[in-house]
Order: structure tokens, then sequence, then C-alpha cells
């Protein structure tokens, strides 16, 4: 799952999946901005099945919350 | 299937074959509508450059009350996959009054060629998306009023300062109408009707600007599903109304409009014939054997055969490719009573065991249009993969499994789609079967005399008139041939010239035994300056009906024209072009001396005092021009 969740994240914020971590954040990622971010949420939507509620879309802007809210919308 | 078709897609891309990656890249998309795929084909295709692509650039302005730009993927990836390399240009968010507005826009220093106006009816007439509680004391006209008042200056703008294609969105009607069920049956007016009066209005708004065009997004939304089209999610958020699994969708519309505007939209459609045109096979199931009639899978097929008949009425030219005995066909042709096409709606016919990339070339040479103008039809997916690798400039669509299916995959994709239709363009399967049958008469005439009595012409020779000023002028933008001096004009610029006494107009009808050819030649001519000659500017005729004199009944004409207004002579210019060559020969053919020759000019001049051209005795003349065949393209 985390290395679907890093390839999703490098193809659309053009980041070096390796450079990902769990600081990897919205705020110190410049192309991690509100459009791409929206795109990203698309995107985990597609990848595992699942929809995001806007209240879920919002919290999860760094790479260490996207596990978190995917495992639980998993689980 | 799908890494199948990604991965012929990514293998077409690095051998640079720019058809076959269009074509491949076609294929995948079309598969799925899911983000993550449009992306992948854009940045693909991106990073290669436009000629290795073969890409026309095209500048597209979008321009939206909401956020238009999450359609750039799928709207950039399948302009590439059409042969367009789309050159995007946003606005602000919401901006698109100032852009258009502002003639220092940066709209307008972009020089779009196309610009996309999607406002929402929420913008537009808020009193019926949720922001008034009731419409009592309005009316439907003033409402429309209103909607029609914020639009319009909108387009004039643009019109001042930009010949750009237009595309305006049409409004979604609302979802939850104040009175529910009750919209409409009470006073003023239902909320529903509202926005279909004003979509109504702004067709007719679109009727009367040259270059705007209704993007029927109503009926994309109705089509597809109010409850899927939205995403509500993404609305509130992001002002993104529309869910990202539909803007694919809304891009394929769009496309419809950029493939004409460059002259991509396909003008023939060549259909197999077994398990095509009629379910199973002639040669084995015999004629009562096919399925075609009133029961299913019959009358599937027969829907089919229907389809084919109304795009012929939009001047789509219908051809035949298959493998089949020709006089088995000819037979079930002339007495299957099921049968909705009948031979002769079909301009060309390709009935022969050779393969189907030579019967499409064939079609191609005769008919004299591209590759990349035809459509085929097809069960056998060994003879679509056979054309695609031959011919992969042909669009190839593969029946489908299902014949019940088989108008929509034809008519989906809007391949035939054209941003205008003249009375004589619907015309043009009648036109292309009578020239067949002229052909034959000429090859069974005795004299060349005889051929021309025998065509029984009837010639209408008539000033310019308003209703046959758009074909007038669309003759001297495409002919090239039978073109004096080949120069183009805009309806704007002929009609000032209809202002202008010192102006003699002509346009030329000709009628024969097979039908109307429609207006076939223009001609417009002045006094001269500083001599008694009556001065041909212009002097064209449409290929269909050369080789029958009418160019000498035309001159005969202007002669006639050139006394009546107390002038010794006409006198004529020659330009010449790569392509006029049939046509510089004609003033001497016809008694004019030369006057002077030089590169880039020749002059003509015919002095009444050394002789004048007569007409031909073939011909009946008519009188007035009837303009019949235009008033069905009025508006």
């Amino acid at each position: 799952m985390e290395e679907q969740i890093k390839r999703l994240m490098a193809d659309i914020l053009d980041l070096d999946p390796e450079t990902i971590d769990d600081a990897t954040a919205m705020e110190s990622v410049a192309s991690w901005d509100s459009f791409n971010h929206l795109n990203l949420c698309l995107a985990l939507e597609q990848e595992f099945g699942i929809v995001l509620t806007v209240a879920e879309m919002e919290g999860m802007t760094s790479y260490y919350d996207i596990c978190q809210a995917i495992r639980e919308k998993l689980a | 299937m799908t890494a199948d078709l990604r991965e012929h897609f990514l293998s077409c891309l690095q051998r640079r074959e720019s058809h076959a990656t269009r074509n491949a890249a076609l294929a995948y998309l079309n598969e799925s509508r899911d983000g993550g795929r449009w992306r992948m084909v854009r940045r693909q295709m991106e990073s290669l450059a436009d000629e290795e692509l073969g890409l026309i650039p095209l500048r597209v302005a979008l321009l939206a009350s909401f956020s238009i730009e999450f359609i750039l993927d799928p709207l950039l990836a399948l302009g590439m996959a059409n042969g367009l390399r789309i050159l995007p240009y946003r606005s602000g968010f919401a901006q698109y009054h100032q852009e258009l507005i502002d003639p220092n826009s940066g709209l307008y220093a972009f020089r779009p060629d196309v610009v996309i106006l999607a406002i929402e009816g929420e913008r537009l007439l808020p009193a019926l998306y949720g922001e008034n509680h009731s419409l009592e004391g309005s009316d439907m006209s003033a409402l429309v009023e209103q909607a029609l008042g914020a639009v319009e200056p909108l387009i004039f703008a643009l019109r001042k300062q930009s010949n750009a294609l237009l595309l305006l969105h049409n409004l979604e009607p609302p979802r939850h109408p104040l009175l529910g069920i009750l919209d409409g049956h009470l006073p003023p007016c239902g909320e529903r009707e509202v926005v279909h009066a004003v979509n109504s209005a702004l067709l007719e708004l679109a009727r009367r600007f040259r270059g705007c065009h209704v993007v029927d997004y109503a009926g994309l939304v109705t089509r597809h599903g109010a409850q899927h089209w939205h995403d509500l999610r993404m609305a509130c958020m992001a002002r993104a109304p529309i869910a990202q699994r539909m803007l694919p969708l809304l891009a394929a519309e769009y496309l419809k409009f950029l493939r004409a505007s460059v002259g991509l939209s396909r003008k023939c459609l060549v259909v197999d014939l077994d398990n095509t045109l009629w379910g199973g096979i002639l040669g084995e199931d015999g004629p009562h054997g096919i399925r075609l009639g009133s029961d299913y899978p019959g009358n599937a097929y027969v829907a089919l055969q229907r389809t084919l008949l109304r795009l012929r009425a939009r001047g789509i030219l219908l051809a035949i490719a298959s493998k089949n005995n020709p006089e088995e066909v000819e037979e079930l042709f002339r007495a299957h009573p099921a049968m909705v096409v009948r031979k002769e709606h079909f301009v060309a016919m390709e009935v022969h065991w050779q393969p189907k990339p030579a019967s499409l070339l064939a079609i191609a040479r005769r008919l004299n249009i591209g590759l990349e103008h035809m459509v085929f039809l097809d069960d056998s997916p060994m003879e679509c993969a056979q054309v695609r690798a031959a011919l992969p400039m042909v669009t190839v669509i593969p029946f489908p499994a299902q014949p019940e299916e088989a108008v929509d995959r034809l008519l989906d994709d809007g391949w035939f789609d054209t941003l205008q239709l003249s009375a004589e363009d619907r015309k043009r399967g009648d036109l292309y079967w009578q020239k067949a049958q002229i052909d034959a008469l000429q090859a069974a005439s005795g004299s060349l005399e005889g051929f021309y009595h025998s065509l029984e012409m009837r010639l209408t020779i008539a000033p310019l008139t308003p209703a046959t000023l758009p074909r007038a002028a669309q003759l001297t933008q495409k002919t090239n041939q039978f073109n004096l001096t080949t120069l183009r004009f805009r309806e704007e610029e002929l009609a000032q010239r209809m202002e202008d006494p010192a102006w003699s107009l002509f346009t030329v009808r000709v009628e024969d035994r097979f039908g109307d050819n429609g207006i076939v030649g223009v001609m417009m001519a002045k006094g001269a300056r500083h001599e008694p000659l009556l001065e041909v500017e212009t002097f064209l005729l449409s290929c269909r009906v050369i080789g029958r004199t009418v160019e000498t009944a035309m001159l005969a004409t202007l002669c006639r024209k050139a006394r009546d207004l107390g002038l010794a002579g006409v006198l004529g210019r020659v330009i010449p072009t790569p392509k006029n060559l049939p046509a510089r020969l004609m003033y001497e053919k016809h008694g004019f001396a030369l006057r002077s020759d030089t590169l880039t000019e020749s002059v003509w001049v015919l002095e009444f005092a050394t002789g004048v051209v007569e007409m031909p005795p073939w011909f009946t003349l008519t009188g007035e021009e009837h303009g019949r065949a235009n008033q069905a393209t009025d508006g």
C-alpha cells in the first residue's frame, strides 16, 4: 500500500519516490498545491477503490496522514 | 487487455509512428475514464515534438465561471490523440468577464484560435438556482433578457478583438426547482422552462454571430445523468463541479468542434456488408438467410442502415468495401424487402476479393478525398487491423459485438461533425452520383456537341443576393482549379461590394437532367479605370461542372453586360497558381488577345470590334436565381 501511495505522489507531485517519507507534507513541497492535492485525492480514490469525504481530503496533508487515512478506510 | 493497449501505445510512441501512436492513444483512452490514464498519455505525448506526431497547434482559451483547469489532462491528451496540439490559456478564477471586455487582457494577448465560454446557470441566473425564494414579480421574458444581457456584450467584445471560434455552453436546468413537482404549474413561470427559453435564446444568439457555436452542455449532463456528472465535494471545496470521470466526456464534446475547426471532419464512411449492414454472411446464408428486418437482430441492422441515410443527408459520402460476389450483392440490393439503403446511395462500391486497404485506396482516389477524411466500419478484427496497419490515417471503427450498439459506436465520437453545412454540402452524395452518370453518358455520346445537348443544362446567371452571398464567399475560398485570380473573399467583403453600384456580381447555377448542381460559379467585374472595358476581377467555376462549356456561357454573359453598359470590350486577368492550370487558357481559347504577360499576371482583352463570345445553343437560360437550394442553409 505504501508503495502505491508513493508512486501516485511521485507521479502527481513530480517527486522522486525515494525522497518521500513521513515528513513529506503539503506545507514543505512546492508542487503540492491545492490543485494537485485534489488530483492526488482523486487518484487515491481510484487506486484503492474508496470514496473520501471532504473532511478526510482536508486532513490528508502529509504522506504520514495519507497512509493513516487509507489504512483506516481499508480496514 | 488494458496492459496490452498501454504497451502498444508506448511502443508506437517509442517508434515515433505518428498516426499509429495517435490511434493507440485513442484506443487506450477510450477504454477507461480514470484520471491517471489521461495524465499518463498527456505527459508521454507531450514529451515528443509536434513534428514527430504531426500535430496541428491550436490556441484554446478556457473561460469559465468555475474551476475548469481539471479538464486539462483529458483535453490535451485527447487533442493529441486527434492530431491537435492544444495550447491552453486559463484566466484567473471566474475572470471571464474582464478578460473578454478589456481589449488589453491576457486573453487577447494570447491570440486564441478558440474561446470556450462556460458560464454556469448559478452565475447567469442566480434567481433560478437557489438564491431566490420566489419568482413572483419577475416574468419569463425578463429572466431571459437578464441572461442574454449578460452574455451578448461579451460576444460583442470578443468579436471586436478576435475572430476566434467561440464555443458557448448552454445551461443545465436547475436540479431542485423551488416548487419541486409544481415547477411550471403556477404563475409566473417555471424555473426549468425559463432555462429552456434561455437555451433557445443562446442558440439564436449563436446564429447571429459568425463563428459562434453552442455546446449543448445541458444535453451532455442529461445524457450521462446529473448525479454522475457532478462531484458535490469538489464543487464545495474547489468550485470544480464536474466529476473527474466525466471530464473526458466534456473534452470529447469540445474535440468535435476543434477537429472541425481545423478541417479534420470526416467526409466519407466506408462500410463492410456481411455482419455490418446485415447479420450473417450473404454468400453462405443466402438472401433469405441473412438477418435483416423487424425482429432482433435484424432490426439492429435496419437501424444502422437508417443511420447511414441520415449521415448521407448531411453530406457524408457512403461507400462499400466488401469481400463478396458482386452479382449476389446487386441482387440483394434490388430485391431484399428490408434493405433501407439502395445502390444509388453509395458513391463507390468495392465488392470483390481484394484486400480492404486496396479498396479504401481506390475509393479515396475515385472521390478525390484524403484518407484522413475516411471512416471505416467493419466487423472483422483482422480486416480492421489490416487497415490500421496499412492506412493508419483512416479512422477505423470496429463493429461492436452487439449489433444494437452499432449506431452509438458510429456516432458518439462525432467524427462527421462540421461547423458549417451548405445546401451543396447536403447534396454531395447526389452530386457524386450524378457525376458518375454524366461520365457514363459522355462515354456513350458520339459527338461532344451531342453530349452537351443531351445534358439538358439549365443555367441561372443572376446578380448576387443576400441569399446567395454565403455560397459565393464559400466558393471564392474553396475553389482552386478553375479560378482565374484565386482572390478569397469573406461574406462581409462581398456584402460591401453589393452596396457599390460599380460592381457587377453574378452567381451561376447549373441544373441538368440528373439534378441541380447548385451554385457553382461566381463572377465579379467592374468598369476598367482608364478605358471603356469591363474588367473581370474574379472568375471561378467549381470543378464539379468543368468540361461542359459553362465558362463560355459565363463569358457570353459578361460580353452582354459590357454591351449593355455601352463598353467596347472585356478585360480579364489570370494570376497563375500551382493549382489553376486548367483555367489559364480560358481567355485565349475564347478569342481574347494577350495584352501583357509577366510572371505574376497575364492580361487579356477582347474588343467587340474584333469579336464577341456567343452563348452556346445547348444551354437553356432561366431568369431569377430561385435560391431554392440555399433556403435550407439560412440561419
